[in-house]
C-alpha cells in the first residue's frame, strides 16, 4: 500500500505534461462529439449581433497579440462572418496592439476572397461586402486607452483619413455620414489585452454604445464581472465561447472540435490532482504511523 | 502540396512552439534558447517598425499639412522623442519629463471613467433583489452574491478585534476569497490549455502535410537535443546562453 501511495505522490511532472500533450492531440484527431451547453452570455451576444440593422456601424477592434491568437481565432472567424452576413451593416476594423494587424489580415483572408481585378490586401470581399464601400481596415493605433479616449472625443481626426495601407478612405466616412463616436452602434473587441475595457470606458459610459468582448482564458473572470455589472453587453469567453458561437451561427470552425479535447483534458487534470493528493496524504500518513 | 513559403512558416512555427514547450522537460535545449530569443527579438522589432510606420503614415502627414494648427501634435512628437534620452546617463533626467506627462495624462483620462466602470457599476451589481425573482435559482445566485460580499467585507476589518460572530464571518470571508483565487487560477490554467489546443490544432490538421511535418520536426528536435546532451555537452553550453 505504501508503495502505491509513494508512486502516486512521486509521479514525474514530465509524465503529466506528456500525457496532456498526447491526450490533446488524440482528441483533436478523433473528437468525441460531446454535447455543448450554450451559456446565456454567448447567446445574448449572438442575438445582439443578429439584431444589427442596415446602416448600423460596427467597430471591430483587435487588441490581440500572437500568443492569444490561437484561443480567439474561432471567435474572430465566426463573429466577423456573422457581422458581415448582416445586410447594410458597415464595419471599421481597428487594432490597438501592434501585432494585431497581421492576425486581422489572416481573418479577413480566411472569411473573404479577393475582389475582381485585385491581387492583394486590402481588396477582399467578405459575404458580398466590398472593401472601401462596406468596410475599411484602419490598422494599428498606439496609445491604448488614450487613443480610445481621443477617438470618443474627436472621432474623425483620431481615426485619420488613411487606412492601414495608406489609401485615402475619407469617402467611406463622408458617404455614410460618419462624423462622431455617437454614430457607432456596436463595438466588438477581440482581446488578449483589455481593448474592450477602453471602449467600455469611453464609448459605453459616454454614449451608451454596447461593447462586446471576446477574450483569452486568463481574462474571463474579470470580463464576467464587467458583464454582470452591465458594463459589457456581451462576452464570448475563449475557445469555449467560440465553440458556442460557432454552434449558434452554424459556422464550420475548429472551436467545436477543440471543445472535446478541452473538456476531457480538464477532467484528466482533476483526476491527476486527486491522484497526487491521495498519494501525498496517504504516503505521509503511513510514514507517520511507521 | 504545401508550397515553400507556407512550408517554411509551418516548420518555423513548429520549431518555435515546440521549442518553447521544451522548457517543460527540465533539460537545457538549444531549440528553447532559439525560440525564446527569436520571440523577444521579433516582438520588439515588430513594435519598432509598426510604431515608426504609424508616425510616417499618420502623424507626419498631419503635421506637414498644417503645422500651425497641429502644434499639440508637434509637442507630442518632441516629448516622444525625448524618451530616447533614457539611453544616456547624462540625459536620463530629461526622459522623466515625457514619462511624467504621459503618466499624469493617462491617469487624468482614465480616472473619470474608472469611477463609473470600476466602482459605481460594480457596487450596483452587488446590490441585488432577493424577492420577487422569476426562478428559485435566481434567488440562490443573488443570495450567494450578497452574502459573499458581506462576508468578504468582514475579512478586511483591520481596526476591530475579531471575536464572536465577526470572527466566524471573517473566516467564511477568507474561504470565499480562497475559492475566488482558485477560480482565477483555474481560468489561468484553462487559458494555457486553450493556447496549447489552438497551436496543436494548427500543427496537426490537416494530418498531411501539417501533422506529418510536425511529427518529423519534433522528432528531429528531441533527437538533436538528446545527442547534444550525450555527445556534445560543450556545444550545448554554447548554444544555450543564460
Amino acid at each position: 500500500m505504501s508503495n502505491i501511495f509513494k508512486m502516486m505522490a512521486h509521479i514525474d511532472r514530465r509524465v503529466y505534461y506528456a500525457a496532456v500533450f498526447l491526450l490533446t492531440a488524440l482528441l483533436l484527431i478523433y473528437p468525441l462529439g460531446l454535447p455543448l451547453a450554450i451559456s446565456p452570455e454567448v447567446r445574448h451576444t449572438y442575438e445582439l449581433v443578429d439584431s444589427l440593422e442596415p446602416g448600423d456601424l460596427v467597430i471591430i477592434n483587435f487588441c490581440l497579440s500572437a500568443s492569444g491568437y490561437a484561443q480567439l481565432q474561432g471567435a474572430c472567424n465566426s463573429m466577423i462572418d456573422h457581422v458581415f452576413q448582416k445586410e447594410g451593416v458597415l464595419v471599421i476594423f481597428t487594432a490597438t496592439a501592434d501585432q494585431a494587424p497581421i492576425m486581422l489580415e489572416g481573418i479577413i483572408a480566411n472569411n473573404g476572397e479577393l475582389m475582381a481585378g485585385h491581387s492583394d490586401f486590402p481588396y477582399y470581399e467578405i459575404n458580398g461586402k466590398q472593401y472601401g464601400t462596406d468596410y475599411i481596415n484602419m490598422g494599428y493605433y498606439p496609445g491604448l486607452f488614450k487613443w480610445v479616449a481621443s477617438l470618443s472625443a474627436d472621432f474623425r481626426p483620431a481615426l485619420g483619413n488613411n487606412d492601414w495601407y495608406g489609401n485615402d478612405v475619407s469617402e467611406f466616412f463622408d458617404s455614410h455620414d460618419i462624423t462622431h463616436a455617437r454614430d457607432v452602434d456596436l463595438v466588438i473587441s477581440f482581446d488578449s489585452d483589455d481593448g474592450a475595457g477602453d471602449f467600455m470606458n469611453y464609448f459605453f459610459l459616454e454614449y451608451g454604445t454596447p461593447v462586446v468582448q471576446s477574450q483569452i482564458g486568463v481574462m474571463v473572470a474579470g470580463a464576467k464581472v464587467q458583464y454582470n455589472a452591465g458594463n459589457y453587453a456581451g462576452i464570448v469567453p475563449s475557445i469555449r465561447g467560440a465553440a458556442e458561437y460557432q454552434f449558434l451561427a452554424d459556422y464550420p470552425g475548429y472551436a467545436l472540435t477543440q471543445m472535446d479535447a478541452f473538456s476531457v483534458v480538464q477532467f484528466f487534470l482533476i483526476l491527476l490532482m486527486v491522484l497526487g493528493n491521495v498519494g501525498y496524504y496517504g504516503y505521509t500518513r503511513l510514514q507517520k504511523e511507521a | 502540396m504545401v508550397d515553400l513559403y507556407n512550408g517554411g512558416i509551418l516548420i518555423l512555427g513548429t520549431v518555435t512552439t515546440f521549442g518553447l514547450y521544451m522548457i517543460l522537460s527540465g533539460v537545457d535545449s538549444p531549440w528553447f534558447a532559439f525560440a525564446e530569443h527569436a520571440f523577444v527579438g521579433t516582438a520588439i522589432g515588430l513594435s519598432v517598425v509598426v510604431a515608426t510606420d504609424y508616425l510616417f503614415r499618420t502623424i507626419i502627414p498631419r503635421i506637414l499639412s498644417d503645422p500651425a494648427a497641429n502644434w499639440p501634435t508637434i509637442i507630442s512628437v518632441i516629448l516622444g522623442l525625448m524618451m530616447i534620452l533614457r539611453v544616456h546617463r547624462d540625459t536620463v533626467h530629461l526622459a522623466r519629463i515625457p514619462i511624467t506627462i504621459a503618466t499624469a495624462a493617462g491617469i487624468a483620462v482614465s480616472v473619470r471613467a474608472e469611477i463609473f466602470s470600476g466602482i459605481i457599476n460594480q457596487i450596483k451589481a452587488t446590490i441585488l433583489p432577493l424577492m420577487g425573482l422569476a426562478t428559485w435559482w435566481d434567488f440562490v445566485v443573488n443570495l450567494t452574491v450578497v452574502l459573499s460580499v458581506l462576508f468578504v467585507f468582514t475579512f478586511y476589518f483591520y481596526t476591530t478585534e475579531m471575536k464572536g460572530p465577526l470572527q466566524q464571518a471573517n473566516r467564511i470571508g477568507r474561504y470565499i476569497l480562497y475559492l475566488s483565487f482558485g477560480v482565477l487560477f483555474a481560468q489561468t490554467y484553462m487559458g494555457r490549455l486553450g493556447l496549447l489546443l489552438g497551436h496543436l490544432q494548427s500543427y496537426i490538421q490537416p494530418y498531411y502535410p501539417n501533422g506529418a511535418v510536425t511529427v518529423v520536426v519534433v522528432v528531429v528536435m528531441i533527437v538533436s537535443t538528446w545527442l547534444l546532451h550525450k555527445r556534445y555537452p560543450e556545444l550545448l553550453e554554447k548554444l544555450t546562453p543564460e
